[in-house]
């Protein structure tokens, strides 16, 4: 098991910066997701750290020992880390059984002991009935999980995942998702994992790191970057959050569960905020179960215009828009035996629960 | 987890790239240079350093050269138009109509490609000669002692034409097939008929490609020398790669300099055409780009309806005239007792066949060419797969110039890559003190640079259709550049690389181009065993050789074809 070190660490194509400046700290045997929108540098920053690209600037170490620096550039081939591809990158010439064994016999490895390892990398993810066939062969699932077995025989201190579920329908998406935490689990790898799939990492990762143009927004725990969002452009890419403009009177500093009094559009509120809010103009985000119709006990209430609804199946999903500028549209949850909606129409929008992002930043779309 | 791998060698810091890239990057530079650039630039230098501007104008001044470069012009023209019409029209009708049998029809079309030049021009003449074992029995045959008509500008223009006319049908038919269908059926939803789609949809977006496909028929015909020598030299009516021969066969290497100009000559003619060709293909790539958005599904054929079976009887007609009955004239006169003896089950005869083979120097020829080919083909084969690795899976920009360098000497005609070739190793070789001339080795160095780029092509094909995820994966596995090449890139990318290899033999077996220029007693290739043979009058063992030479590419071919269900798409150029 390693860690692994990104300091500062740029790469550029020509005039075009793909990743700018990124630090990263992963801890030995830690799952971190790179999550981002496609174009975002995640992929090209996985490459870096793979040693297929290398660096501009800055450095990669792993346990320490400098991969990738301006000067030195350790080839892959010498780095021992796994990899995982987004097309699963199984050679078709080859039998399952010699996919896996390949690094082994790579690194001439007595017979018997390249045996053995096969053996038990292809019996964890279940495959021993399928060593003799070949990768064309196999279903979708099943090439996942020899790109795993593949991984696994090889031992590497480090596991490398390009969106490996990108390619897999729905259902097997979920199946696979469980067979990573397992895979985890029971290697205790360190794991790096690329997906543009915010629910993936929400679900697998012990922290993600957001990049978007280049650079790291927030790096945290799923809980604290789905409740805690650093800013909007987060807010907005997380869980269909909406960034509104508000004011915070008085803030009750409490650590990790300080809050404020605050006001949207003169309407009072109770906001999760961080210890050290100022008072003053503020940027809050709303998430769709913090927002419901109708009034709050005690509470007012914001008037707000549908302009849509979508029907859902097991709810309606309304949007709506707050009267005066700077708001993003509002997304709610609806019951769908509730009564129907109508674009147009005029609704009390009461609030539960909100997160202040802070005060507004001029240039935080433009990436500060 | 309890196993882990055993403690590998500390982690080293690298310089980027490890060394096995460098090294194979080097070994190919090296022989690309060699045998593909520094001829090349050798002949440019001569023909500059000749004397000045001086010496090339009094070249030119000569009216036998002004006359001869007007000539290789004018025929070359004459031949694309006639290229152009039968290739772009056999292109629409298989690639648009209903017709039946296509996979027939195209590797009909494509005959042409499979026989060499000079031996199309041999079986045209039998065709239509006094002689004709064809014309003969339907009484329609000249009487002896006419001169064939064919010895005459106009069959120059005619053969070539023909000849040349599968290339702007390959041009048309990937134009054809990269409109999507959308397009059309956007004409036809609009309420365009099937004619007035082809015409104002579907010709108008094909002209960038029978463009592309004109200018190469106009740079083969330019670099043609069997129709030229067979049908020019005796019609008086000569062109540049005829002239150029008869100088260096007259006055031997005393005259290199003046052909050195005369080739520049050519070579120039062909630069404008690739020119033209290059700017062609970039207008159809931007037309490309612009459709995006189609379901790439291709245009579905227009039902003929009655006149289906009309078409068809044209173009097997004409098909047939082009590639089949001059190639049964040419085996009708190998097997008849003697030239103008009618041809009946009583006077058939293999006594020509018996001859031929007991002739040393026909021996010795197809000796000669199988040794050239195969070796060209096998030494291009293990050149062009870490080639193609390294421009096509790692990418490299220094690989991807050397394969433009590579394109030079099988773009270009060949009689200038046999001049340059002369020029280069007629001089002592430094440390040896051997020249090469009038060598086997010097044919076999034309060949390996005239041919590289043909290898090359199927094998690039190949490998860019490879993931370059499975290379990258092997080298997570920690295989380094030659056990990566060795075990991942070399099985994949092997059948595109085989078919190469087949390409070469089948164009090698035959050439006669360049090895018109660089044989001597003893090394004579197929080609000019044949053009000589006939040369001396002897049609009937000319043609016996004849149809032994071209049976051989066309089992190559049949080799590749078997090939074909383990080839990426557009590798095998005859597959429909």
């Amino acid at each position: 098991m390693a860690s692994v070190t990104l300091d500062r660490v740029r790469k550029s194509f020509g005039p075009a910066t793909a990743v700018d400046g990124v630090s990263l700290e992963v801890a030995s045997g830690e799952f971190v997701a790179l999550l981002g929108p496609s174009g975002c540098g995640k992929t090209t920053l996985l490459r870096l750290v793979a040693g297929f690209e290398a660096v501009s600037d800055g450095r990669i170490a792993l346990d320490g020992a400098i991969l990738s620096a301006a000067d030195t550039h350790v080839p892959t081939e010498q780095r021992n880390i796994g990899m995982v591809f987004q097309s699963y990158a199984l050679w078709p010439h080859m039998t399952v059984w010699e996919n896996v064994a390949f690094a082994l016999r790579i690194r001439r490895l007595p017979r018997a002991e390249v045996s053995r390892r096969v053996q038990e990398a292809l019996a964890m993810v279940g495959l021993d009935a399928l060593a003799r066939r070949r990768p064309a062969a196999l279903s979708g699932g099943q090439r996942q999980r020899v790109a795993l077995a593949r991984c696994l025989a090889m031992d590497p201190r480090l596991v490398l995942l390009d969106e490996p579920l990108a390619n897999l329908d729905a259902h097997l998406r979920e199946t696979m998702q469980g067979e990573f935490k397992a895979f985890h689990r029971r290697t205790g790898a360190t794991m790096l994992y690329v997906t543009h799939d915010q629910a993936e990492a929400l679900a697998l990762a012990d922290r993600i790191a957001v990049m978007m143009g280049g650079r790291l927004r927030q790096v945290a725990s799923p809980r604290v970057l789905y409740g805690r969002p650093a800013d909007c452009d987060v807010a907005r890419f997380i869980g269909k959050g909406a960034v509104v403009r508000g004011h915070v009177r008085r803030v009750q500093a409490a650590g990790d569960d300080s809050w404020c009094e605050a006001d949207i559009q003169g309407v009072a509120l109770r906001l999760r905020c961080r210890a050290d809010q100022p008072a003053g103009a503020a940027d809050i985000c709303l998430r769709p179960e913090g927002l419901r119709l109708g009034a709050m006990d005690g509470g007012g209430s914001l008037q707000a215009t549908v302009t849509e609804v979508v029907y859902q199946g097991p709810r309606q999903e309304v949007t709506l828009t707050l009267r005066g500028g700077g708001h993003d549209p509002l997304r709610l949850w609806h019951p769908a035996t509730a009564e129907t909606l109508y674009p147009g129409a005029t609704v009390p929008v009461g609030i539960a629960d909100g997160w202040v992002i802070g005060p507004p930043v001029a240039a935080a779309t433009a990436g500060a | 987890m309890s196993v882990s791998l055993p403690a590998r060698p500390p982690l080293a810091p690298r310089r980027p790239w490890p060394d096995g890239g460098r090294l194979l990057l080097a070994g190919i530079g090296v022989y690309v240079l060699a045998l593909c650039c520094l001829p090349l630039l050798r002949l440019f230098g001569e023909a500059v350093a000749m004397g000045g501007v001086d010496d090339i104008l009094r070249v030119f001044d000569s009216r036998a050269v002004r006359l001869a470069t007007w000539r290789t012009i004018e025929a070359s023209l004459g031949a694309t138009v006639v290229s152009v019409v039968i290739g772009t029209a056999m292109a629409l009708v298989v690639g648009l109509t209903d017709v039946r049998a296509r996979t027939t029809l195209v590797s009909l079309l494509l005959l042409p490609m499979l026989v060499p030049a000079q031996i199309s021009a041999l079986a045209w003449l039998e065709m239509t000669g006094p002689a004709s074992t064809i014309l003969g029995p339907l009484g329609l045959a000249p009487p002896p002692g006419t001169r064939n008509w064919l010895y005459s500008r106009e069959g120059i223009i005619l053969l070539m034409g023909i000849e040349h006319s599968t290339m702007v049908f390959l041009a048309v038919r990937a134009g054809l097939r990269s409109i999507p269908r959308d397009l059309v059926e956007a004409g036809r939803a609009a309420g365009a008929g099937p004619l007035r789609t082809v015409a104002a949809i579907i010709l108008p977006l094909l002209r960038p490609a029978v463009l592309a496909g004109a200018a190469l028929a106009f740079v083969a015909a330019i670099g043609n020398f069997g129709i030229p020598a067979i049908l020019g030299i005796p019609a008086r009516y000569t062109m540049l790669t005829a002239l150029i021969y008869q100088r260096l066969s007259g006055f031997g290497p005393s005259v290199l300099g003046e052909v050195a100009v005369l080739s520049m000559i050519l070579a120039a003619l062909a630069v404008i055409g690739l020119a033209i060709q290059a700017l062609a293909l970039r207008r159809s790539g931007s037309g490309g780009r612009v459709v995006v958005g189609g379901d790439g599904a291709t245009v579905p054929p227009f039902a003929l309806g009655r006149w289906r079976l009309p078409v068809e009887a044209a173009v097997w007609a004409s098909l047939l005239v082009m590639a089949v009955v001059p190639l049964l004239a040419l085996i009708g006169t190998s097997v008849s007792q003697a030239l103008g003896v009618a041809l009946t089950a009583e006077t058939v005869t293999l006594a020509h066949y018996a001859t031929a083979w007991a002739n040393d120097a026909v021996r010795r020829a197809f000796l000669n060419s199988g040794l050239l080919a195969t070796t060209a083909a096998a030494a291009t084969l293990v050149v062009s797969l870490p080639f193609a690795y390294l421009v096509a899976v790692r990418r490299q920009a220094a690989a991807r110039l050397l394969s433009l360098v590579a394109d030079a000497p099988f773009a270009l005609p060949g009689i200038v890559v046999s001049i340059a070739c002369i020029l280069t190793f007629l001089p002592p070789l430094p440390v040896v003190g051997v020249s090469l001339y009038g060598t086997f080795w010097i044919i076999l160095i034309a060949y390996l640079a005239r041919f590289l780029a043909l290898g090359l092509r199927p094998t690039l094909a190949g490998m860019a259709q490879l993931d370059p995820a499975l290379e990258e994966a092997a080298r997570i596995a920690g295989a380094g550049t030659f056990s990566r090449l060795r075990r991942i890139v070399l099985p994949l990318a092997a059948p595109a690389a085989v078919a190469g290899a087949l390409l070469i033999f089948m164009s090698a077996f035959n050439e006669l181009t360049v090895s018109a220029l660089l044989w001597s007693t003893g090394q004579e290739t197929v080609g000019v065993m044949i053009f000589n043979l006939y040369d001396e009058g002897n049609a009937t063992a000319a043609s016996a050789a004849s149809v032994l030479s071209v049976a051989l590419p066309l089992l190559a071919a049949a080799a590749a074809s078997l090939l074909a269900r383990r080839l990426p798409k557009g590798v095998l150029p005859w597959q429909a």
